[in-house]
């Protein structure tokens, strides 16, 4: 018998491919459904690990997972608009915000998400058109063993030339910021000082000559920070602080007496996305007590769902309980949002460079 | 010894001739046969137009558009807000001051090298093939992280001069234009090394050969002959360097963050943040027409550097 010539072999196994495709994998396809979601990228491994995985056990489903900064995952729902892909969204409250201007997402369906009762109302966001998946607070990071600062005026301290790093405001800690450094010129409350920006701008500029940089990259950041580079970066979220505290980094950080802000990692359902009523379960998967424990324990955050327990030392880090939000400061996304052109334009002319 | 450098010497011209008759035997064939030689080009073409002309277009449509969907009108309102700023204009200054400084360092490091490269033996030749082009092997993000840690003021490269006594407190090199230079410098050197040392080598030797039996020193050798000969590399290594360093983002974004403000840093503020894509354009558009206008420029004042017109003393 003469072994088949390499056409014919190719032909052979390209027909049986074919069929195995045609019957098996098609059957195998039919029965599994797909979920497309965007994560964060620098909690991804906790959302596989945590949520992902154990939902597609308990469904039968595939979920797969694409991971993007906030303004990553707007561009790819404008990208997709019309016909999207990705079904679920993880993105700050701020880009929820700009989403929506953009028509690109549902109203979460009460109905059929019964976790949302258990999460606390603040974090219900944009009207019912998103909801924080884990909360941080924000607040001034320190190398150690420097002095922990009490106040952010700290920041304006003597002596911290090029020893401090802020965001830039594309950054939405860097609106933070700038809102904070208006209240500390006004005296008015961050809730007040946010509609009375000009201020804010003014005491930025003060800031300058101790400014190494207004960073864009919060690795980078952070990588400074451990170093020694700087004494002082803020806001910073205690995730991102934290997560390099446990790997034994020498900084910390503090919530000054003026108080921190809120870091909100939130999610939305995508409009006109496949698979609504699997987006649905899914989010509400999430938000559950049970994944929402173990998902604060790993991401080190604080828990949106008030039946969530967290253990002890955890609690001295992140927001933890009804009380623990009403300290923080919230922003009102859709007023900045109106107006971060002409805040950018003016950072571009004031802060930068 | 001598004779094994100079047997490896002549299998390379004999590598390069044997190149060069290939080179040459193909331009024959397109010159027999046209349409052929179209064919094969159609991919090509369809590639650029695709993926570059048309994207172009787009964008320079994009850039002369206000208002959202459904009420997009013509206007040229993005570039009157652009040109109307001093402080935008100012990011445009540095941009191109960026991309000259870059360049000419690149030229005064590269030429040597340049040199080296196209006349020194082949174990030369390939020590500094190697140490040029190794930053192009080497991810941007690596290599920008890596000259992050080098250039803190608590860094290697600060404390060893301090160490030495040649500064008394810290250079600003990070989040400073010093450094957004040094590491564009680092990746863009190849461009001006690679074209100029194929010039250089194209140059014949007996040139230098002849005018110094004529008197010339080895400073007239070179100021008279060798670099009005090298002139268009110089052109090519220039233009590839300036274009490159003037559209760099990730670079001065990691290096120089916002304490050096270019023009790419606008755009990608404008696109990726505010999603104000007409502005974006606008300011991109503005980047290349300018560009394109330096490099003008400077080849119609190198076209005349290179033919000299009598004056000079071979």
């Amino acid at each position: 018998m003469r072994f088949p010539n390499r056409r014919r072999f190719l032909a052979l196994a390209g027909a049986g491919t074919a069929v195995a495709s045609s019957a098996g994998v098609r059957r195998a396809r039919a029965a599994t459904k797909e979920l497309y979601i965007g994560s964060y990228s620098d909690i991804q491994d906790v959302v596989k690990k945590v949520w992902v995985a154990p939902f597609e056990e308990k469904y039968g489903v595939k979920v797969y997972v694409s991971a993007g900064a906030s303004m990553d995952q707007l561009a790819k729902m404008r990208a997709e608009q019309g016909r999207p892909r990705h079904s679920v969204m993880m993105m700050d409250d701020a880009v929820i915000n700009v989403a929506r201007r953009f028509d690109l997402v549902a109203p979460l369906p009460k109905s059929s998400m019964p976790s949302l009762a258990e999460v606390y109302p603040e974090l219900i966001v944009e009207g019912g058109y998103g909801v924080a998946i884990a909360i941080h607070n924000t607040g001034v990071a320190y190398h150690k063993p420097g002095e922990a600062p009490t106040s952010w005026r700290d920041l304006w301290g003597a002596g911290l030339e090029r020893q401090v790093l802020i965001p830039s405001i594309k950054l939405t800690n860097g609106i933070m910021m700038l809102v904070m450094a208006s209240s500390l010129k006004t005296g008015k409350p961050v809730r007040e000082a946010q509609y009375d920006i000009g201020p804010g701008f003014e005491e930025i500029a003060r800031l300058k000559p101790n400014l190494l940089n207004m960073f864009t990259q919060t690795t980078g950041a952070i990588n400074l920070l451990i170093q020694g580079e700087v004494k002082f970066a803020a806001p910073f979220f205690s995730k991102n602080v934290y997560r390099f505290v446990r790997d034994g980094a020498p900084i910390d950080m503090v919530l000054p007496k003026e108080g921190g802000f809120i870091g909100i990692n939130a999610a939305c359902l995508v409009k006109g996305a496949p698979e609504p009523e699997l987006a649905a379960q899914f989010l509400d998967f999430g938000l559950s007590a049970p994944v929402q424990q173990a998902f604060v324990r790993e991401a080190v955050a604080g828990p949106v769902n008030s039946k969530a327990d967290l253990p002890g030392d955890l609690r001295k880090k992140v927001p933890f309980g009804a009380e623990a939000l009403k300290r923080l400061h919230f922003l009102d996304w859709g007023y900045i949002n109106d107006h971060r052109d002409e805040w950018t334009e003016r950072w571009n002319k004031e802060i930068a460079a | 010894m001598d004779t094994m450098v100079a047997d490896e010497h002549a299998s390379f011209r004999r590598l390069t001739s044997k190149l060069y008759g290939i080179v040459s035997s193909a331009i024959s064939w397109v010159e027999r046969k046209p349409l052929a030689f179209m064919v094969l080009l159609a991919p090509a073409c369809l590639f650029l137009v695709v993926f570059f002309v048309a994207p172009m277009l787009l964008l320079l449509r994009e850039s002369f558009v206000v208002g959202g969907p459904g009420q997009r009108s013509f206007s040229v309102a993005q570039y009157a807000h652009f040109l109307g700023s001093l402080e935008y204009l100012a990011v445009l200054w540095n941009s191109i001051q960026l991309g000259l400084i870059v360049t000419v360092v690149c030229l005064l490091i590269g030429y040597p090298l340049a040199y080296g490269l196209a006349r020194f033996g082949p174990r030369w030749q390939i020590a500094i093939l190697v140490s040029v082009v190794s930053p192009l092997v080497v991810s941007v993000v690596v290599r920008v992280f890596a000259w992050q840690i080098l250039l803190q003021s608590h860094g290697p490269i600060n404390n060893a001069l301090m160490a030495l006594g040649v500064i008394d407190e810290p250079l600003r090199l990070l989040f400073a234009p010093a450094g957004v230079v040094i590491g564009l410098v680092h990746v863009y050197l190849p461009f001006m090394v690679l074209p100029l040392s194929a010039v250089i080598e194209k140059i014949d030797p007996r040139l230098e050969e002849a005018s110094k039996t004529l008197g010339a020193n080895a400073w007239q050798r070179f100021w008279t002959v060798v670099l009005p000969l090298s002139m268009p590399g110089i052109g090519a290594g220039a233009a590839l360097v300036f274009t490159t360093s003037v559209s760099a983002y990730v670079t001065p974004a990691l290096l120089g963050g916002e304490r050096v403000l270019v023009m790419p840093t606008l755009v990608a503020q404008q696109i990726l943040v505010l999603l104000n894509w007409s502005f974006g354009a606008a300011i991109a558009t503005i980047l290349t027409v300018v560009t394109l206008a330096v490099l003008m420029l400077y080849w119609g004042a190198s076209a005349r550097l290179s033919h000299p017109t009598g004056g000079r003393n071979a």
